[in-house]
């Protein structure tokens, strides 16, 4: 048989990736160590990337990490790691690694936002946050502080920060970079499902017939998630099929038999058209005994803006508000009028935002109401509104269409979508997760080994961290609400505060939190493992309102990022491996690690910055009445409360949430911590001068077991059930809930998941609380006179009209820009740009763009351009012959790159429903610099 | 062999005058223009310091057909084939220009071609100027609002009519002011909400404070505005004095000290050895 | 013992003589340093019209009076602040036209054979294409005819034009011979008209009357710069020929056509170079290569 050169290079790819994953290696590596390996220490932990969560195994010797490998024992990649995570050690030691405190002081060595950074001691660092903290809370009371949180911190952290803030200081302002990553598919399952999380987990790639990827390059972002799926695909070539769906060509189309390169935003229309198959031409498809039994449809309202501030805001300039008036009104474009044709719209209609604040509204519908919507989106329709490639003809795209759709509704074929954040990073990105489970739930193809949609997450903790513990500005830990007042009262018991502690009105969002800022709203900002002045649109207005206004913005990180140049106190952080973890990866997945090294210079674990801060603030500081502006009445005094339960308002509140009873009786050492650090907990060799100025000499109990235990406390019969905390470190990680010591691999389906028999389901029921009664109506508005509707063990099927984003290209600005990452860097770059290796792999960002496009411009590869946008201009160079191959009229930039600033150019629009901000789409021009 | 020569120097000649006379149309809507303002006097001493600044290199003294030797002719102002043409001609031609007639359309406003006319036409004993048509046509009026969007190096220039509405499709023209002469930063049209930008070079240099003079000229119909303003669009700079430190050719005061000093010592040990000698000499002279 | 006592005594003698001496050889420089010396920034001497010196509060003294020689010579000697001229000469424009030359020569009070701007026919040597080239005072940054003047009679200002006081020049001509590009020319006789011009007071921007016995030389028509307009021979010109400007605006405006550019951009899209760069001189006058055919 003839062998093409690209069937032949796909062959040996997959067989070194077998070969490497398949090799049996004895289970017990300590006892068959090579010679040069001599006093080497191995032990497991987990990549500081992706979400993928692969593990890994760490060797260290004389206190520092000598070499990584990936771990074969680990379920997820098998021994085999990408490029970014055999150098999980060097990230660590690199040449800028931050190892003092640093405040920005004048001359007299008083703190001044002028001033230039100089190395301070811990206590002169935590001095000036307490004052700071002490000012903003006497001046905009616990509105006024903000903290940037992070889907890559431990959960242990995560945790640690969201009681804090919660609990202690009463301010919901705390959000994660999660919410630029995967707010949007949050919204899509607790809407849907009314519980957070993907019900499939990664078996799936090997089980399915087809893998099908929106708006995700696989092949970069989780590459060995796509090593396993491209060996599926190689050893079932005529069954298994790979589609990529995208704005451009990527490495993923390398491996794919379809190829869809459509227009941005118009994922929502080839949903659509897909549904309108099944519904129109193959209704056989349909499993109604499934749809009628554990479904039912919905609708919600369209009018709901982007997600901007409206137009009248002072900050913005004159370019801006071109596209910022959007937000309060748009005149319909033609393909928009059909779209909404529906509800009555046409093209050249001006529709008004009135449902900006209530964009998460929605009720149910008839399934005939869900036919009618969906009449508009024939092939015809939906192949012109969406081709994104001007050089294939219209009837090739609309050929694939077709093949697409025929792949989700062939019978017997098992299909998962996968999406990451051209998806979630969607100014209808909650819209487009529902259409997702709109189809597999029509098809049946849901919660089934091989079948289901699968959302898959960016972070490496973003599940286990910032969504299951709730570090966000509306959420408390296990997807309770901070908006419930059933929710806050178990949190409010769980934690042993008094009842009415908790804030009831939900804080800023991450975008909310740099506009308040921006405002004078938030004077108290804290970073943490996150890089917000770097990886948020519309850059320009944060720095100037974090340099030029009056506010104090601390950043803890490992690295000197922009983050961290902006702000006017630099605390250096432990980094992965120099602490005990835990992260949480896409498929539920909770890994633990204990801690391998003594951190670098006077770095310190998150843990232990949170929980001295503690240290500073009494009750009577923060329990006491505070004001809250929107809320009548403040917030209520609770010292007298508190005073009952046995509190003093003298304690402090490292005494209550961290160092209280229950902590304590947690012993260090411990025996699952035999032999390892544990600078929390009983200080390292460093004896570091702590926030008192005397070496920190530990806390003398196990504070990382004890934030476990109180943590498991949330979910234990609520669907998140987790495994004690010694268990996690004698496994490669467990996958929630965890029902009598065994993992669930798939939800909502009674074969696997013990909650649905608990549901009363033999089959399959989607049991999670949220949203389950909610109004009935037709396709435009709720009927009162028709009651509530039961959504109990149901979920819930979504007609979404497709919708076009708020900037698009015009004359002036006539390209599309889309922005994201590439396979050597992860996000910001200030781990992996200080890696030689990675750095030289790809030492700048460059902006990929189609040579039809630059032959246009009279451009030559390697050219230095602007791309400009109405909110800031960067320079890059050209490419033209990248990994990635743009269709004419889109441009892609990657992020990773402190001197290719590209989010100065992108612009914050976000979902109106999930807050997440539409990186992909904006409208540019470029020209020579 | 005579006769031959002299008509070949006829053709030649006519075919130079017929070259000299080839002529330049001018479009209708260009040929009917007229100015609103009435010329007078003030007027035409305006245009006359612009003729002797720009014009009189090329078109010589008017009357004295002194005109510069190139071709086609510039030709005397106060000639003829300058008065019969209209005076929205004559605006039409200085602005857009021809060939070796440069195109001022940048370097002046439509105001000082007017004051040019103006000049051009005080030659001319017989000239009655005619009268545009105003009726019916609402000239309009309006301001201009400046501002600089920092994010993107643009200058903003929103106009304001006199209803407070923003004024669309205005003709906008911006420049830098330099000390000779204005540099044309772009023209552009105003939008529906207004506002026009202009592109700004981040690397020009301004004052110590960043700042550039911006004058923004506005045209709409038979209705214009203009505005200057000083306003930070570029990032500071300091200038240094071309005679700064000490050269070998700077000023006494400024040479440089090694050289000072060589040639005070210098100065100083001659005299010395004069002294020396001179000394010796009446030493020697009462001893002999 | 009397030779001793004459040798105490023209000992003395010749140690006071050697004070004195001394006295005078310090002296001397001294007086040549304070004489070279400017005057400070509160007051200003004056030479009044009747021969005396005298010291003035500069900012609110005597009312200035423009044709006042001394602040002439002040405001001569200073330049203009914050300035740095240059001049930028196309030559694929010039046509021997020569109008530059004649506007120059009329107002500067020269005679046709004294050249403070001189066109050349230049012949490019690989092409063998002949072209006309504007030489003019180039106001080097480092002027070698400022080195060698023994009275500061000619000196470069602040603004980057160097000038020629003809109060002061004592006609050595060490500068016409140290000048590399011939751009002085001396006064051998009476100048031209030097009856009409006898009255007026000397300017020495303006340059004008001329002396016999002195130097002269193109001086960017300070004057005429000073009051925001254009050199005489740029605004001469009909073929547009020259830019002048200020080189810290980076902007420079044509003589002819009065359209100002990016002088960095003119320089660099039509390759611009100056005249003996490898003499370091560094010349504030800039050229534009001819073009081919042109």
């Amino acid at each position: 048989m003839s062998l093409n050169r690209r069937d032949f290079i796909k062959r040996s790819a997959a067989i070194a990736a077998i070969s490497a994953a398949g090799i049996t290696i004895p289970k017990k590596l300590t006892a068959s160590l090579p010679s040069s390996e001599g006093n080497w220490k191995w032990d497991k932990a987990v990549c500081r990337f992706c979400g993928t969560g692969c593990g890994i195994m760490v060797a260290t010797k004389n206190d520092r990490i000598v070499a990584v490998k990936g771990d074969p024992l680990a379920p997820v990649n098998r021994g085999l790691n990408c490029i970014k995570g055999y150098f999980n050690a060097k990230i660590m030691y690199g040449e800028d690694r931050l190892k003092k405190p640093l405040l920005r002081v004048d001359a007299n060595g008083n703190f001044s936002k002028q001033g230039k950074f100089k190395p301070v001691s811990w206590k002169r660092a935590f001095d000036e946050m307490e004052l700071q903290i002490k000012k903003t809370l006497k001046e905009l009371g616990p509105t006024g502080l903000g903290i940037f949180s992070s889907g890559q911190h431990t959960i242990m952290e995560g945790y640690a920060v969201s009681k804090l803030m919660k609990a202690g200081f009463r301010s919901h302002n705390i959000d994660p970079n999660a919410r630029h990553c995967m707010a949007s598919a949050v919204v899509g399952f607790i809407q849907t499902f009314g519980i957070d999380e993907p019900a499939g987990n990664y078996d799936d790639i090997e089980l399915t017939d087809t893998i099908i990827s929106w708006g995700a390059n696989m092949a970069e972002m989780h590459p060995i998630l796509w090593s396993r799926a491209t060996e599926n695909k190689l050893s079932n070539k005529e069954r298994v099929k790979v589609v990529n769906m995208s704005t451009y060509t990527n490495r993923t189309s390398d491996l794919a038999d379809l190829e869809i390169i459509f227009k941005p935003n118009t994922d929502l229309a080839i949903w659509n058209y897909i549904a309108h198959e099944i519904v129109y031409n193959h209704s056989e498809a349909i499993d109604w005994d499934f749809v009628n039994k554990y479904t039912d449809f919905a609708t919600g309202v369209v009018d709901i803006g982007y997600g901007m501030r409206t137009p009248d805001h002072p900050k913005f300039s004159e370019k801006e508000k071109e596209t910022v008036k959007h937000e309060v009104a748009k005149t319909l474009s033609e393909d928009e009028g059909t779209a909404l044709s529906y509800l009555g719209y046409k093209a050249g209609d001006t529709m008004e935002m009135k449902n900006r604040k209530s964009a998460v509204k929605h009720w149910k519908i008839s399934y005939d109401d869900f036919k009618k919507a969906l009449k508009a989106y024939d092939l015809d329709f939906v192949a012109k509104v969406s081709k994104g490639d001007p050089e294939e003809s219209i009837e090739d795209f609309k050929k694939k269409l077709k093949q697409l759709a025929d792949l989700y509704i062939e019978q017997g074929r098992k299909v998962v979508s996968y999406w990451t954040m051209g998806f979630n990073q969607h100014t209808r990105g909650s819209w487009a997760n529902e259409q997702a489970y709109m189809v597999h739930l029509l098809l049946g193809k849901q919660s089934k080994p091989g079948s289901g949609a699968f959302s898959l997450t960016g972070q490496p903790s973003a599940c286990g961290t910032a969504r299951e513990v709730g570090t966000f500005s509306h959420r408390l830990p296990a997807d309770l609400v901070v908006k419930n007042p059933k929710h806050r009262e178990i949190s409010e018991k769980i934690w042993k505060v008094p009842a009415g502690t908790i804030n009831p009105k939900p804080g800023s969002h991450l975008m909310k939190i740099h506009r308040d800022i921006e405002d004078g709203k938030i004077k108290f900002a804290w970073i943490n493992v996150c890089n917000p002045y770097q990886n948020s649109a519309n850059a320009n207005h944060w720095l100037k309102a974090a340099r030029q206004m009056d506010n104090f913005i601390v950043c803890s990180d490992g690295y000197p990022g922009i983050s961290a140049k902006v702000s006017d106190l630099i605390l250096p952080s432990a980094m992965i491996f120099e602490k005990w973890g835990a992260y949480g990866n896409a498929e539920r997945r909770t890994q633990h690690w204990k801690q391998q090294v003594t951190p670098v210079g006077d770095a310190m674990p998150d843990t232990w910055q949170f929980v001295e801060l503690a240290k500073r603030f009494k009750l009577r500081d923060v329990w006491g009445a505070q004001p809250i502006p929107g809320l009548e009445g403040g917030l209520p005094d609770v010292l007298s409360q508190a005073q009952e339960m046995g509190y003093n308002p003298n304690d402090t509140l490292y005494d209550v949430l961290f160092a209280n009873k229950e902590a304590k009786s947690f012993a260090w050492p411990d025996p699952v911590g035999q032999d390892t650090l544990n600078t929390e907990a009983a200080s390292d060799k460093r004896k570091v001068l702590g926030s008192d100025d005397k070496p920190f000499e530990g806390y003398g109990f196990f504070i990382q077991k004890y934030i476990w235990e109180e943590y498991r406390k949330f979910g234990l019969g609520n669907g998140h059930d987790l495994a004690d905390f010694d268990t996690y470190h004698s496994v490669r990680g467990l996958k929630w809930p965890i029902v009598n010591g065994k993992e669930t691999l798939w939800r909502f389906n009674a074969k696997y998941d013990p909650y649905v028999k608990k549901a009363g389901s033999n089959d399959f029921a989607f049991y999670g609380k949220a949203l389950n009664k909610i109004g009935q109506g037709d396709l435009k508005n709720i009927n009162p006179s028709l009651g509530k509707a039961d959504f109990t063990n149901k979920a819930k099927i979504f007609f979404r009209p497709y919708m076009e984003p708020p900037e698009s290209p015009n004359k002036e600005y006539p390209l599309w820009m889309c922005t994201g990452r590439v396979l050597e860097h992860w996000h910001s770059g200030t781990m992996t740009m200080r890696v030689p290796e990675l750095y030289r792999a790809v030492p700048e960002a460059l902006c990929y763009m189609n040579p039809k496009d630059a032959a246009d411009y009279g451009f030559i590869e390697g050219d230095l351009i602007w791309v400009e946008s109405r909110r800031g201009k960067v320079k890059c160079h050209v490419e033209t012959r990248g990994r990635n191959r743009p269709p004419k009229g889109l441009i892609y930039v990657p992020w990773f790159d402190e001197k290719v600033f590209i989010n100065k150019v992108c612009l914050d629009a976000t979902c109106p429903m999930s807050k997440e901000t539409d990186f992909k789409k904006c409208a540019v021009k470029i020209f020579k610099a | 062999m005579n006769k031959k020569f002299y008509i070949l120097f006829t053709l030649v000649c006519l075919s130079f005058s017929l070259i000299a006379q080839e002529s330049w149309e001018v479009i209708a809507e260009e040929n009917d223009n007229l100015s609103i303002i009435m010329f007078d006097e003030e007027l035409e001493l305006s245009g006359q310091i612009i003729y002797d600044n720009s014009c009189k290199s090329c078109h010589g003294n008017p009357e004295k057909a002194d005109f510069s030797k190139m071709l086609p002719e510039p030709g005397d102002i106060a000639s003829e084939s300058f008065q019969n043409q209209t005076d929205g001609s004559l605006h039409y031609k200085i602005r857009i220009g021809r060939g070796a007639m440069p195109k001022f359309e940048d370097a002046l406003d439509s105001e000082e071609v007017w004051n040019l006319v103006a000049y051009i036409r005080s030659f001319n004993k017989n000239y009655i100027q005619k009268k545009p048509n105003l009726e019916g046509i609402v000239i309009p009026k309006f301001s201009l609002a400046l501002s600089f969007d920092e994010n993107i190096d643009k200058l903003v220039v929103k106009t304001i009519g006199d209803d407070n509405n923003p004024m669309s499709e205005v003709e906008l023209k911006a420049y830098i002011k330099g000390s000779f002469g204005n540099y044309l930063l772009g023209k552009t049209l105003t939008n529906e909400m207004g506002i026009g930008y202009f592109n700004v070079d981040a690397k020009m240099p301004g004052d110590a404070e960043g700042k550039l003079e911006v004058i923004v000229k506005a045209r709409k119909g038979y209705g214009s505005a203009k505005t200057m303003q000083k306003m930070i669009m570029v990032q500071p700079s300091t200038f240094e004095s071309a005679i700064k430190g000490r050269h070998l050719w700077s000023t006494a005061k400024q040479a440089p000290i090694w050289l000072k000093v060589t040639f005070f010592f210098t100065i100083i040990s001659i005299w010395l050895m004069i002294l020396y000698v001179v000394f010796g000499l009446k030493k020697l002279k009462k001893y002999s | 013992m009397g030779n001793k006592e004459k040798g105490k005594q023209s000992r003395r003698k010749f140690l006071q003589n050697i004070g004195v001496a001394g006295v005078g050889a310090i002296s001397a420089p001294a007086i040549l340093f304070t004489a070279c010396s400017s005057s400070s920034d509160k007051k200003t001497k004056v030479l009044t019209p009747d021969n005396k010196l005298i010291e003035i509060d500069s900012e609110n003294g005597l009312a200035i009076d423009t044709t006042d020689k001394s602040y002439l010579n002040k405001i001569g000697r200073e330049g203009i602040p914050g300035k740095k001229f240059v001049m930028v000469i196309d030559l694929g424009k010039c046509r021997n036209e020569r109008k530059c030359m004649k506007a120059c020569q009329s107002e500067h009070q020269l005679k046709p054979e004294q050249h403070h701007l001189n066109v050349l026919e230049m012949e490019n040597p690989s092409s063998g294409q002949t072209y006309f080239m504007p030489k003019l005072c180039q106001h080097c940054d480092n002027p070698p005819c400022v080195t060698v003047c023994p009275v500061d009679a000619t000196f470069k200002r602040q603004d980057g034009i160097v000038l020629v006081d003809n109060e002061r020049c004592i006609g050595c001509r060490f500068c016409i011979a140290a000048c590399p590009y011939s751009a002085r020319t001396f006064n051998w006789t009476e100048p031209r008209d030097s009856e009409e011009y006898k009255d007026i007071t000397y300017n020495m921007e303006l340059n004008v009357p001329q002396k016999k016995g002195t130097v002269t030389k193109c001086a960017f028509s300070a004057d005429r710069i000073r009051e925001g307009k254009l050199p005489y021979c740029n605004s001469a010109c009909p073929n547009g020929v020259y830019y002048f400007g200020d080189a810290n605006e980076d902007l420079v405006t044509n003589g002819t056509t009065k359209e100002t550019v990016r002088l960095s951009k003119l320089l660099k899209q039509n390759s611009a170079y100056t005249l003996m760069p490898e003499l370091g001189t560094q010349p504030s006058v800039y050229y534009l290569p001819a073009r081919e055919n042109s």
